[in-house]
């Protein structure tokens, strides 16, 4: 807060910085407000960082609000019309906590995107130990007549992601990957029980906890890897829904008052129908479905009756549709979650009914209320932050579901030697009943999942000098202070590496899925990010993920492909599709050793084989694709915005 | 080039190769050799097709050949380009032609409440959708909108009928049905509004025309219901149609003089002020999120420090595309702003309108007296207008005279032609829910034989999925490979992977030529 420096007197005693700002928000959406069993626990004080600059030590956040990481601004196009910015400073809104929940109020839905928006980074910050970015902006550079001087690329640091909470005016809300923005919508409900809804009554995706936690992991993922955009395997794009669903779901759990509300009316069971695991409900039923509009346990079968869903080993095959495939993966870490929470409450249950572990008709005891929710919200936070560090452990580019089951249980293996809950195997239980597997194991066992170290002799010899280069320069940075200047660090070392890589560059062909066999291959040091995790003693270990990538141009045609990659052939056609590789490079600097290299190989002739038949393929066949073309044709400049309008949903 | 003889009980199916449109010749004998009833289904080809007129030219020459210039019952199906622009194309020839009966859908029937409501709904969108593509600046995203506006002829031409716009290109489908209209009107044919559930009927009677005894019709299409009008979708399940991926929700596109629509907010946001009509004042003040007082002006926030530096715009003093730099304030980040973004919607509403219209198909089935062979006519229907089928039941005394109740899924199993729905697309052709067998499935005839007036090549360059792979592989099943489209240019045609019964049925019913794909059906 911005206050005129006062002449003090001597005795004052200094008030320390809250560490929080304590502001209020929906639990779920609106829409529960208007039930009165659920009203009561509609209304949360979410907990924000107190934003200051590390340098200064000066409170950074502005109207609007205007923060370290994200800016509100608040204009509606469709309407022609601003919304001024709100003030969260100001003493009346500091005293208490901030707007109170309110659907006609712009400034409230500024100050509830704000809130969701920056839970769901420090989510993220937490599980992986250190500073989140957004994906740079990357523009090409104009001659100045008109045209592209030979497409020389920019990239510009992206301090905060923008948020646009009216920028639709339709069912509809997306991260724009173009704009480093979130574009959330508003539409009349065109609902069809006008018990939830007054019809034409305006809905609001941006008062949806759901649909802001949802997209803000958009851009988050993006901002770390920003290739998973491009869908060039159809796992690709649904992972990326999947992944935000995921964390807006277990986004629920941190929630105190909703958990114990829950808990106390599913009576413990957490398998059953429950709030805590569906996703936007208004939305849903202002759309015009039967509930929720995801629900990672169950759904509404014809009848309106809910049914827990079994799971399919089948679907797997059948479903493409982005949305359809990734909530296969939601529901196997859900599945997880609930078998990892059912084995830490069997004691507690077993205390609580002299051990016969049947519970008792009626409600549960308050005190054993609370103990169930705290286990909950211990298992939900720790298969998040299980999730969310996986990513460190993904390959660049065309990521499968079954490489994230590897990244998952080699992160989870990495953090916490002893599996003593066997939550390592209920994660492979639990994706195994879903008919998720990696390709490329032999046997499904905790082992011969974990990526391995590289095995080949030849590989550290070859690799120590790259190392050591790296840990020269790690000597030289300074992980402390502002985001952007770490950006700045990382983006000199990510040049450095670059230019080093490209003298040396003979010398890795065949190592990290690269072809770098001819003169002047060009590459790119895609990432280089420190990895944060806890050695075998305990100790708190610092590791370098390196992703280097490369591109080159795929073909519809198999000839003509061969004509171009083996023939040399002198003026290539213009590509037909982009076709990516690269690797993920995990760095322990004290050893020197590369503990895994994790390959998308370029050179593969099987993987372009697939992305080919995949790109031309009929894989969706939705009405909107009969005219408008579908998620795999590449090139797309908004997926998400395709992809979300495409269901009406988020 | 002759006249088109029927067989001597049975009728033959012509369908011309215009291009991705419909255009189907039926001749029915009347039981006196030489004298044959013609009925045309349709007359168009798709908006931007090359050399459109001459093509509809040569169509409408080879009808006027064949059938002696005497169409005996015109039928059009609904108001789309790819369905209607041939009587544009070729006017004059239909101009000295004779109408002698012409049949439209309820839906285009001046004194129905619904359909003029619906009209009514239907040309505000179309007029919004028009005023949204004008505002959109980026191409990529106006280009699939300004596609599905083609199905009603020029986006620019005023979507009312009758403007009497001369030339052919600014012209539009409600321009053809007018003349559609004037053309049966010389010959004193009133247009007959079918509605679903009628019949059997009889072919018309035409004066100097003995009757036609063996062929009787059933209307099955369009429902005379909004909701399932507005169906156009595959619902979340997504069994009923052939599909992989699940399908996409729906959302209606609004009911006039109700609660205000998702469409209805969209589109009077896209409307100047002084285009809303007096009776959507109220809705569209309605439209707005918020109440006046808290609404800021672009005007006043342009003045204000905070858009200004958060949102920019573009400098009063030195408009963009000047050339002059904007001066430091103005200009920044103009790569985050998002004037336009939010007309992607229309898409969506285009999509919707587009369909809707498909939806308003009048689709026929002939039935074929001696042999109960069946011949589907399903024009451009969607999803809601097939399901509807299943709420009708048609009433045929039987050789007793003893009443028979018929259902839909009589005549599908007796089906041994099937005039495949939208040019193949994937909403057009249903299968039914999980167990429950629809359209498609219950075509169980081992005689079957399926038309598609499909053009792959058209359909590629508007990068529409037509025919979609999986309801081409499931017709080609249950039609032993008997499909016949229009853009199969593999004359003699080949047996393929037909088996020898059903390539010797085809080749013994069956003619084609560069200009028409031929199937004869016995009775």
């Amino acid at each position: 807060m911005q206050q005129k420096e006062m002449p003090r007197p001597s005795h004052t005693i200094p008030v320390e910085r809250p560490p929080f700002r304590r502001l209020r928000a929906y639990a779920f959406d609106p829409s529960l407000s208007i039930e009165l069993e659920n009203a009561v626990i509609n209304t949360v004080t979410m907990q924000v960082r107190w934003e200051f600059d590390p340098e200064t030590q000066k409170d950074i956040l502005q109207p609007g609000p205007v923060g370290e990481y994200l800016e509100v601004v608040d204009f509606d196009p469709a309407s022609e019309c601003f919304y001024a910015p709100v003030d969260l400073n100001q003493p009346y809104l500091l005293a208490q906590d901030g707007l109170a929940p309110s659907e006609g109020n712009p400034q409230f839905h500024q100050q509830m995107v704000y809130a969701v928006a920056m839970t769901t980074i420090r989510n993220f910050e937490h599980a992986l130990g250190r500073l989140a970015f957004w994906a740079p902006h990357y523009s090409i550079e104009s001659d100045g007549q008109g045209g592209q001087a030979a497409g020389k690329i920019t990239e510009t640091y992206v301090r905060r992601l923008r948020i646009y909470p009216h920028a639709l005016r339709e069912a509809n809300a997306y991260y724009s990957p173009q704009k480093k923005a979130l574009l959330l919508g508003y539409f009349p409900a065109t609902s069809s029980d006008p018990r939830y809804h007054l019809p034409g009554g305006i809905v609001f995706t941006c008062l949806s906890h759901d649909v802001v936690a949802h997209e803000t992991t958009h851009a988050l993922l993006d901002g770390m890897h920003r290739r998973y955009e491009e869908a060039s395997n159809p796992d690709v794009l649904a992972f990326h829904e999947a992944f935000a669903d995921i964390v807006a779901l277990f986004q629920h759990f941190s929630l105190p008052e909703v958990l114990r509300q829950q808990i106390a009316k599913a009576r413990g069971d957490l398998a059953s129908e429950n709030l805590l695991a569906q996703l936007a409900q208004e939305f849903g039923q202002a759309t015009g479905s039967h509930g929720a509009l995801r629900d990672a346990l169950g759904n509404y079968d014809e009848n309106g009756v809910w049914q827990r869903s079994k799971p399919d080993p089948t679907q797997i095959n059948q479903v493409f549709e982005p949305h359809a495939r990734g909530s296969l993966l939601v529901a196997a870490i859900f599945d997880t979650f609930v078998s990892i929470y059912q084995s830490r409450i069997a004691d507690l249950l077993r205390i609580a009914t002299s051990g016969t572990g049947v519970l008792p008709v009626g409600a549960l005891h308050p005190d054993l209320v609370n103990r169930l929710a705290n286990e909950a919200a211990k298992s939900a936070q720790h298969i998040l932050n299980m999730c969310i560090r996986a990513l460190d452990y993904c390959p660049p580019v065309d990521l499968t579901f079954g490489d994230y089951l590897r990244a998952l249980i080699t992160a989870d293996d990495d953090l916490v030697r002893d599996d003593d809950l066997g939550y390592r195997i209920a994660v492979v239980e639990a994706f195994r009943q879903r008919g998720i597997y990696p390709h490329d194991v032999r046997s499904l066992s905790i082992d011969s999942l974990r990526w391995q170290e590289p095995t080949d002799p030849d590989f550290h010899p070859r690799i120590l000098p790259m190392v050591q280069k790296l840990r020269e320069m790690i000597q030289e940075w300074d992980l402390s202070g502002k985001r952007e200047q770490i950006y700045k660090v990382f983006w000199h070392a990510r040049a450095e590496l670059h230019d080093w890589l490209q003298s040396t560059a003979q010398e890795f062909q065949g190592l990290f899925g690269l072809g770098l066999s001819r003169p002047n291959a060009k590459f790119e040091v895609h990432s280089l990010r420190p990895a944060r995790r806890v050695g075998p003693d305990g100790q708190l270990l610092v590791e370098l993920v390196i992703e280097i990538t490369q591109q080159k141009s795929g073909y519809f045609d198999p000839a003509i492909q061969d004509q171009v990659d083996n023939k040399g052939m002198s003026s290539p056609p213009p590509a037909d599709f982009i076709f990516r590789g690269g690797c993920t490079l995990l760095v322990d600097p004290i050893t020197e050793k590369v503990r895994y290299c994790i390959t998308k190989n370029i050179l593969s002739d099987g993987r372009l084989a697939r992305q080919r038949s995949y790109t031309t393929g009929d894989t969706d066949n939705s009405l909107r694709a009969v005219y408008f073309g579908s998620v795999n044709q590449s090139g797309l400049k908004e997926p998400f915005a395709f992809l979300h309008r495409s269901l009406a949903g988020a | 080039m002759g006249t088109l003889n029927p067989p001597a009980s049975g009728v033959t199916v012509r369908m011309y190769r215009q291009g991705l449109g419909d255009c189907f010749l039926l001749a029915f004998p009347t039981g006196q050799p030489g004298q044959a009833f013609y009925m045309l289904i349709d007359c168009g080809v798709i908006f931007g097709t090359q050399s459109a007129a001459s093509k509809m030219q040569d169509v409408a020459t080879d009808i006027e050949a064949a059938t002696g210039g005497d169409i005996h019952l015109l039928v059009a199906t609904h108001e789309h380009w790819d369905h209607l622009c041939g009587f544009l194309f070729a006017g004059d020839i239909f101009q000295r032609m004779h109408i002698h009966n012409l049949w439209l859908a309820w839906t285009e029937d001046p004194t129905d409440t619904l359909a003029q409501q619906l009209q009514a709904e239907f040309h505000a969108n179309r007029a919004a959708l028009r005023m949204a593509l004008n505002l959109i600046s980026d191409p990529d995203t106006a280009a699939p909108i300004t596609n599905l506006l083609h199905f009603f002829g020029d986006p620019m031409a005023a979507s009312d009928s009758g403007t009497g716009i001369a030339n052919a290109n600014l012209q539009n489908t409600g321009a053809a049905l007018q003349a559609i209209r004037d053309f049966a009107s010389k010959m004193n044919a009133s247009p007959v509004y079918r509605h679903p559930g009628e019949g059997p009927l009889s072919l018309p009677q035409v004066n100097g025309l003995p009757g036609v005894s063996n062929a009787r019709i059933y209307v099955l299409g369009p429902p005379h219901d909004e909701t399932t009008l507005k169906d156009i979708n595959p619902s979340t399940k997504g069994q009923e149609v052939y599909k992989q991926g699940a399908g996409a929700s729906q959302d209606s596109t609004g009911g006039a003089g109700e609660a205000l629509t998702a469409s209805k907010a969209f589109f009077l946001a896209v409307l100047d002020e002084d285009q809303i009509s007096s009776a959507d004042k109220e809705l569209h003040e309605l439209s707005f999120p918020f109440d006046q007082h808290v609404r800021i002006s672009s005007e006043e926030a342009k003045q204000n420090e905070f858009f200004r530096t958060y949102y920019g715009f573009d400098d009063p003093a030195t408009p963009a595309g000047t050339g002059a730099e904007q001066s430091e304030k103005w200009k920044d980040e103009v790569w985050r702003r998002i004037d336009d973004d939010w007309l992607g919607a229309a898409g969506e509403f285009a999509l919707q309108l587009d369909s809707y219209t498909n939806n308003t198909s009048l689709v026929l089935a002939f039935e074929l007296v001696n042999t109960k062979k069946v011949l589907l006519f399903a024009a451009d229907a969607q999803i809601g207008n097939w399901l509807s089928w299943d709420n009708l039941s048609w009433s045929l005394p039987d050789a007793n005279g003893t009443p028979q109740t018929i259902r839909i899924g009589d005549l599908l199993a007796r089906t041994v032609f099937y005039k495949v729905g939208h040019h193949g697309s994937v909403n057009a052709t249903i299968r039914g829910y999980g167990s429950t067998p629809k359209g498609l499935e219950l075509m169980t005839s081992p005689d079957l034989v399926a038309m598609i007036p499909v053009d792959r090549q058209m359909a590629l360059k508007k990068r529409w999925n037509m025919p979609c792979e999986p309801v081409l592989q499931r017709l080609e099943d249950k039609t032993s490979q008997r499909v016949l489209r229009i853009d199969d240019n593999t004359p003699p045609r080949t047996q393929g992977g037909m088996s020898d019964v059903a390539w010797k049925a085809l080749q013994a019913n069956y003619e084609e030529t560069k200009l028409y794909i031929q199937y004869t059906v016995t009775d």
